[in-house]
């Protein structure tokens, strides 16, 4: 069942890469970008449950906080650089 | 019935935070958290605001956060009915609502909670200076002119009145939750008109006090 | 027992992941960003919440079970909080017209 959310999980991060990269300004690019991180959290959660994955909870939390600073950053880059 | 928290609070979260990722409750690393989390506070130089002490009153806390979940779940719901059948039933806009606004706390968490709510997401944050009236004398503010002003981006915001009137019910529910006794005061009270200037053009514009 | 949580589990992980779908899917569907952020931030939220429920349900130890609830407590806080960063610095940057009242725009009109 698992490999059935990770499928999902990977049409909807290629969906947010897509409108990554169609844009058609920056904003969208952005709020692509942070769907896609999201996107990717969920992911590494799903992957969690199988063995074998190397992925542990510890590395859920971890990806977690990185997904936020991320966002973080970005949203500060629109506020520097403009469109 | 309330619980204050503070520092010590924020060492002992920490440090249960640290053992946790370890996995295993030894000496070890029960010394090694405290440690951890003692460097933490002090490298991190928070700031007064961060350690005034956070209210909670558990059963109303209890109810925000239910209310909350639903929400959530709710808002999720009308996403999938609108992104799923074709057309656009949208009718963006942004709406200014005038809120009571309490300490910076309350302010926070109603303004992230309203993002999570149906069909609303914050934009901007603006305080204002404001008055308080208590009108039949008993003690309990009745009315004031509005502390803060949310601005609020809806996507079905053709009733603006509406919107106003779910996140003010929604503030009320913080204020009681998780406010001070001085935000508590507020609960009671009607926003009124929000307090204005007049500009040279004779029109009303929402007076700004520093944003702090 | 156990397989009554593996199911539950892995529902939910399914649901989970049928979020960050919706997300994606209402990116493309809106037009302009404020509504596309409402899809970008409120779905994969509610997505993560049930993929750690359901991570926590098929795993079942109390340190997965703690951090898995973590998790999720960190994205309810942090998402909104990132939402809002980049919808203030949208609105920095951009004009982005509505369909109905801009009040934003009116009173930033209105003090400059």
């Amino acid at each position: 069942m698992s490999n059935a959310a990770l499928a999902i999980t990977a049409i909807a991060a290629v969906l947010f890469v897509a409108r990554m990269l169609r844009g058609p300004a920056l904003a969208d690019r952005v709020i692509s970008v942070d769907g896609f991180v999201s996107t990717i959290v969920i992911g590494v959660t799903i992957a969690s449950v199988r063995p074998g994955s190397g992925v542990v909870e510890s590395t859920v939390l971890v990806v977690a906080i990185g997904g936020f600073v991320g966002t973080a950053i970005l949203a500060r880059f629109i506020e520097r650089r403009g469109s | 019935m309330r619980a204050r928290l503070r520092l010590p609070a924020i060492v002992a979260w920490l440090t249960a935070l640290w053992i946790m990722l370890w996995g295993d409750i030894s000496w070890a690393n029960v010394l090694g958290g405290l440690a951890v989390a003692a460097g933490v506070v002090l490298f991190a130089r928070l700031e007064a605001a961060s350690l005034r002490p956070t209210y909670f009153h558990p059963h109303w806390a209890v109810v925000y956060v239910v209310h909350l979940g639903w929400q959530l779940l709710l808002s999720n719901i009308r996403l999938a009915v609108e992104i799923l059948t074709p057309g656009d039933g949208t009718y963006t806009a942004i709406i200014a609502v005038p809120i009571r606004g309490g300490s910076d706390a309350v302010v926070n968490l109603v303004a992230n909670s309203i993002t999570l709510t149906p069909g609303t997401m914050t934009v901007d944050v603006r305080r204002h200076e404001r008055d308080e009236f208590d009108i039949d004398g008993d003690g309990i503010i009745d009315e004031m002119t509005a502390g803060v002003t949310l601005y609020v981006h809806c996507i079905y915001g053709s009733d603006v009145e509406a919107v106003r009137h779910q996140v003010l019910e929604l503030e009320e529910l913080a204020l009681r939750a998780f406010g001070s006794d001085a935000d508590r005061a507020l609960a009671h009270a009607d926003v009124v008109a929000q307090a204005t200037v007049l500009d040279e053009s004779g029109r009303h514009t929402p007076k700004q006090g520093d944003l702090s | 027992m156990d397989e009554v949580l593996d199911a539950i589990g892995a529902v939910a992980l399914v649901l989970g992941a049928l979020f960050a779908l919706l997300a994606a899917i209402g990116v493309h569907k809106f037009r302009d960003p404020y509504s596309r952020m409402h899809a970008a931030a409120k779905s994969p939220t509610l997505g993560l919440v049930l993929v750690t429920m359901g991570a926590a349900l098929q795993i079942r130890t109390i340190g997965a079970v703690a951090t898995l609830t973590l998790v999720a407590i960190l994205q309810l806080l942090t998402s909104p909080v990132g939402t809002h960063l980049i919808a203030r610095a949208v609105h920095l940057r951009v004009e982005v017209p509505q369909d109905g009242v801009d009040e934003l725009r009116r009173d930033d009109e209105a003090v400059s």
